[in-house]
């Protein structure tokens, strides 16, 4: 049984505190997804703590309590959609350039995220799920609800786009 | 082996069953334009991964709703026994009475007894939901003047430092 099937039967049980532990551990990963998604780190932030909420009152609907992560990526999928739906015709917004590590400069990592950017968003979220989050291509298509040749297309199609903009 | 082609991704990240990465590996051993392909394929890769993972600018803040305590329960199983010996009663009443009028404003009451104690049921957890959304949001209050303290002490920290460096 993973880490996370033990918390999820412990919430279930009644601990509610006990989701806490899920929230530190995916918190992070999961922001960082949205992020990159709508490229507006305060509303990332916020539907980031949306995405906890609604895991947390529909966790009782998750079947397979191995599959939690796959399951909240899902939620924040759809909150990124549908936020992306709603920002529709707003410009991308740049991420500060100083944030972050500093073994890239600034400039390069400004031109990747303008780059992601300019993908239509299912292959955008191909691309992050794939070489920022490193699932399986089986999770990936669980999240976007596709088949996992239609995944490998869009990683291919966004890279290629990316291939031709970043040169 | 043919070309990896479609095959790539799956390659590169390591998702080809045992067998098929050893062939694969073999190919590219002999294969110029499959390796050119890898390359172009890992060079976009590790661009990509040149951009940091961010940190969240604050915790996600989640505060349980409260669990209902055993008074309430007592309280609305007290409501239903109520109600149900009230039932009970009308019936025994309605039967040794046997006027139809009787029978009928009892079964009304009956039905509107029974619709009082879902609508209560259903007032009960909604207070429940508004307590939990109240320490939800008390909860975050608190996180963000905590934050907003510890901003201010680090700006200070770093005035000091710096009109001392002058």
């Amino acid at each position: 049984m993973t880490e996370d099937s033990k918390v999820i039967e412990r919430v279930l049980d009644g601990d509610s505190e006990a989701f806490n532990l899920l929230i530190r551990q995916w918190e992070r990963p999961i922001y960082n997804f949205i992020v990159r998604m709508i490229g507006d780190r305060n509303e990332a932030m916020d539907l980031s703590q949306d995405c906890f909420m609604k895991a947390y009152r529909e966790l009782h609907t998750l079947k397979d309590h191995h599959r939690f992560s796959s399951w909240l990526y899902r939620i924040a999928h759809n909150a990124c959609l549908s936020q992306i739906r709603k920002n529709h015709g707003k410009t991308w917004v740049e991420l500060d350039p100083e944030l972050g590590a500093a073994e890239s400069r600034p400039e390069d990592r400004l031109a990747v995220e303008k780059a992601l950017g300019q993908l239509p968003p299912d292959q955008r979220e191909a691309v992050i799920l794939k070489v920022f989050q490193s699932l399986k291509f089986e999770e990936i298509a669980a999240i976007q609800d596709a088949p996992i040749s239609t995944v490998k297309s869009r990683l291919y199609m966004g890279f290629e786009k990316l291939r031709a903009i970043l040169g | 082996m043919a070309h990896l082609a479609d095959k790539l991704a799956d390659f590169f990240y390591e998702e080809l069953p045992s067998a098929e990465m050893s062939e694969a590996r073999r190919h590219l051993e002999t294969c110029k334009e499959c390796r050119f392909e890898v390359e172009q394929f890992e060079r976009i890769h590790l661009t990509l991964r040149t951009v940091p993972e961010l940190d969240p600018p604050r915790r996600v803040v989640f505060a349980p709703p409260e669990r209902r305590s055993w008074l309430s329960w007592f309280e609305w199983r007290s409501a239903a026994a109520a109600s149900a010996f009230a039932a009970l009663l009308a019936g025994i009443v309605i039967g040794f009475s046997h006027v139809d009028y009787n029978r009928i404003v009892s079964e009304v009451h009956q039905a509107d007894r029974a619709w009082l104690a879902v609508e209560l049921n259903k007032r009960d957890e909604e207070i429940q939901r508004l307590r939990g959304e109240l320490a939800y949001y008390e909860n975050f209050q608190r996180t963000v003047m905590r934050e907003t303290l510890e901003n201010g002490s680090a700006i200070q920290l770093l005035a000091q430092r710096t009109i001392s460096r002058r």
